[in-house]
């Protein structure tokens, strides 16, 4: 070329067949895991970022703990299998067992009294509280919220375990927590207008919920209903939305637990040698999960399970590309994805 | 002998910095934390990451500890008590905090991994934001006192401090100076949520020992500047001038790592609209309102 030297290394030349970045600049792509231990994350959950600069190029997500098998052999006695479930989801051991509990129940057409229908709800309401209260600490150590780690990590803790009355007396703190995390201004700064869920991505739960409507599997139940459970939503569908929606089920579910006066660990009934196909589903904290399952002669040989971690994970494609590093952490952080719960 | 004692005092602040710290992070006051944790580095491996920079790596620490120990230089603790008393000591102190940015980008790139490089792009990010706002209010500073001299700054204090003079001009150089010790809510450079320790990721044993100590030598190096530049130095009643500078020194660099803990990291790009749009605006009317009240209301 007129005006150049011969030796110039233009470039222009030199990057031209390589891929470019959103505004036009040719940079080095480099694939950074983060997982399946990183301190932003939920622990078992792979996630690997490719990095154009520090934006998200791309994303691949897979999670190393959730492929254990539902069934121990061919086939395993009920009573074994709702622990087997119940252990396989260790971040929500309660709704899953209620989930295994009500499954085999329908299969073996046996209806739970409605005390017992009661107290499962109050455990799982219970559950709901503490795994909240978890993400908002999770939350908190991601985005550096030190004080929020802390608070919400304690209360989840005293929540766990606790009593009808333990509930009662944790609600006023919880309720200030909530209160002060929905005020604060710089979490607005910092959550509000990432990772937008748009109204036909496949979500559940408070990821569902917090884009406006949504769906809950607690509006069909009767005994949710006649404990006071109106089905609470957000608008807007992005991270501060589903933050908020976390926050108000909390208190929903304090309000709950103490309607229903009574709180136990969801028991299954004698189903004896009862042969049938049952199916359930219940609102977990993330979100309904689905179980259908075969019992022959007292023993489940067949069980498939829908988890709504499982939906969430096809999200994390769309809502982190194109995202600076630290807004599409906080994007995968805002789905509260449970690693032990993807299954495949 | 001046020299020796600033040292020493040095030493002793970085450690108790390193107690305070303890505390704000993990809520556990324990005053022999910091010596075990020393002691636990020095005898650990230190790992040498695979193909790193090695000039690079092995640099980036010890270039990080000779900057905050250059801005220590230009301290006055006391009158007299300062390890050398530049006519441009205001000056120096903002050129030797300059190289904090090229010690974090070669910490960042010599390790060859990614948390470190992109924590280190992202400080340089983050020095676009708070550069000007370190040098901005310094100059309101300096125009009051007539003098880069930090002894001059001190001392031109002693009718009134200049966090009642220019308040603005203190709240900027307070933020930006926590933009440059990558302190909560600005520590970008290290977030531990996006980045599990970025430029620190990849440092093991001594080098990280190096690494840790550079910082607390920066942030005490920070929290001594914004006494020398708002808080009267070394100015105080009954108490001996050097114990009001520990004083006033040891409760500005509490109050920059405490803050932290009640909010949450701000987003780099939502730090550079602030502090460009905001910031800067800010910092002009600040030297514009100084320089109108030094000329009409001499104080």
């Amino acid at each position: 070329m007129d005006g150049i030297e011969p030796h110039f290394m233009s470039m222009a030349s030199l990057t031209k067949d390589q891929p470019r970045s959103s505004d036009g600049l040719q940079m080095d792509w480099i694939n950074v895991p983060f997982g399946p231990f990183f301190p932003g994350l939920p622990a078992g959950l792979h996630l690997t970022l490719t990095l154009d600069g520090d934006t998200v190029a791309g994303s691949d997500t897979t999670s190393l703990v959730g492929a254990m098998d539902l069934l121990d052999g061919g086939q395993m006695a009920a009573a074994d299998f709702v622990d087997r479930l119940a252990a396989a989801i260790p971040l929500t051991p309660v709704a899953y067992r209620a989930l295994a509990c009500a499954a085999l129940e329908d299969a073996a057409g046996i209806a739970p009294s409605a005390d017992q229908h009661r107290s499962r709800a109050a455990a799982i309401e219970r559950e709901r509280i503490a795994s909240h209260l978890s993400w908002l600490a999770e939350f908190g150590a991601q985005s550096g919220f030190a004080w929020l780690a802390g608070r919400a990590g304690a209360l989840q803790l005293a929540v766990q375990t606790a009593d009808i009355t333990g509930i009662s007396t944790l609600a006023a703190p919880i309720a200030r927590l909530t209160r002060r995390v929905q005020n604060a201004p710089l979490l607005r700064m910092r959550l509000g207008g990432i990772a937008r869920v748009a109204k036909d991505s496949p979500a559940s739960g408070p990821v569902d919920r917090a884009r406006g409507g949504g769906s809950d599997v607690r509006s069909g139940d009767a005994t949710m209903t006649a404990l006071g459970f109106e089905m609470r939503s957000q608008d807007g569908g992005d991270a501060l939305a589903r933050m908020r929606q976390r926050c108000d089920e909390i208190g929903q579910s304090i309000d709950l637990i103490a309607a229903a006066g009574m709180i136990a660990k969801p028991g299954l009934a004698d189903i004896g040698t009862a042969s049938g196909a049952g199916m359930a589903t219940v609102e977990t904290p993330r979100g309904a999960a689905r179980l259908h399952v075969t019992l022959t002669k007292g023993q489940v040989v067949e069980a498939r399970l829908d988890t709504p971690s499982t939906r969430h994970l096809a999200l994390i494609d769309t809502l982190t590309a194109r995202r600076e590093l630290g807004d599409a952490l906080v994007a995968v952080g805002s789905l509260d994805l449970s690693p032990w719960e993807i299954r495949g | 002998m001046s020299i020796l004692i600033i040292l020493l005092s040095l030493a002793a602040g970085a450690y108790v910095l390193a107690v305070l710290e303890r505390w704000a992070v993990h809520g556990h006051l324990s005053l022999t934390g910091p010596a075990w944790a020393a002691l636990a580095l020095l005898g650990r491996e230190s790992v040498l990451a695979r193909t790193p920079d090695r000039l690079f790596f092995e640099a980036g620490p010890v270039l990080l500890l000779v900057a905050g120990l250059l801005a220590v230089a230009v301290i006055p603790l006391a009158p007299g008590l300062i390890i050398t008393d530049l006519a441009t000591g205001a000056l120096f102190l903002n050129a030797a905090l300059a190289y904090v940015l090229v010690a974090l980008i070669m910490a960042g790139w010599g390790p060859n991994g990614a948390y470190g490089m992109i924590a280190g792009w992202r400080f340089l990010g983050q020095f676009i934001a708070y550069a000007m706002l370190i040098v901005m209010p310094i100059t309101a500073v300096a125009m009051r006192a007539e003098s880069l001299s930090t002894t001059a700054i001190v001392t031109s204090q002693a009718q009134l401090w200049n966090v009642v003079y220019q308040p603005i001009g203190f709240a900027l150089f307070v933020v930006a100076a926590m933009g440059l010790a990558w302190l909560p809510p600005l520590d970008l450079p290290d977030a531990p949520g996006d980045l599990a320790g970025g430029v620190e990721a990849e440092y093991t044993g001594v080098r990280l020992a190096v690494l840790r100590l550079a910082r607390m030598v920066i942030i005490l190096a920070l929290a001594g500047a914004t006494v020398t530049f708002y808080l009267g130095g070394w100015l105080g009643p009954w108490l001996p001038p050097a114990a009001w500078s520990a004083i006033k020194i040891l409760f500005v660099a509490a109050a920059m790592l405490s803050v932290g803990r009640y909010m949450p990291r701000i987003r780099e790009a939502r730090y550079l609209a602030l502090s460009w749009k905001l910031g800067i605006s800010l910092a002009l009317a600040n030297i514009f309102v100084v320089g109108v009240i030094a000329l009409v209301v001499p104080i």
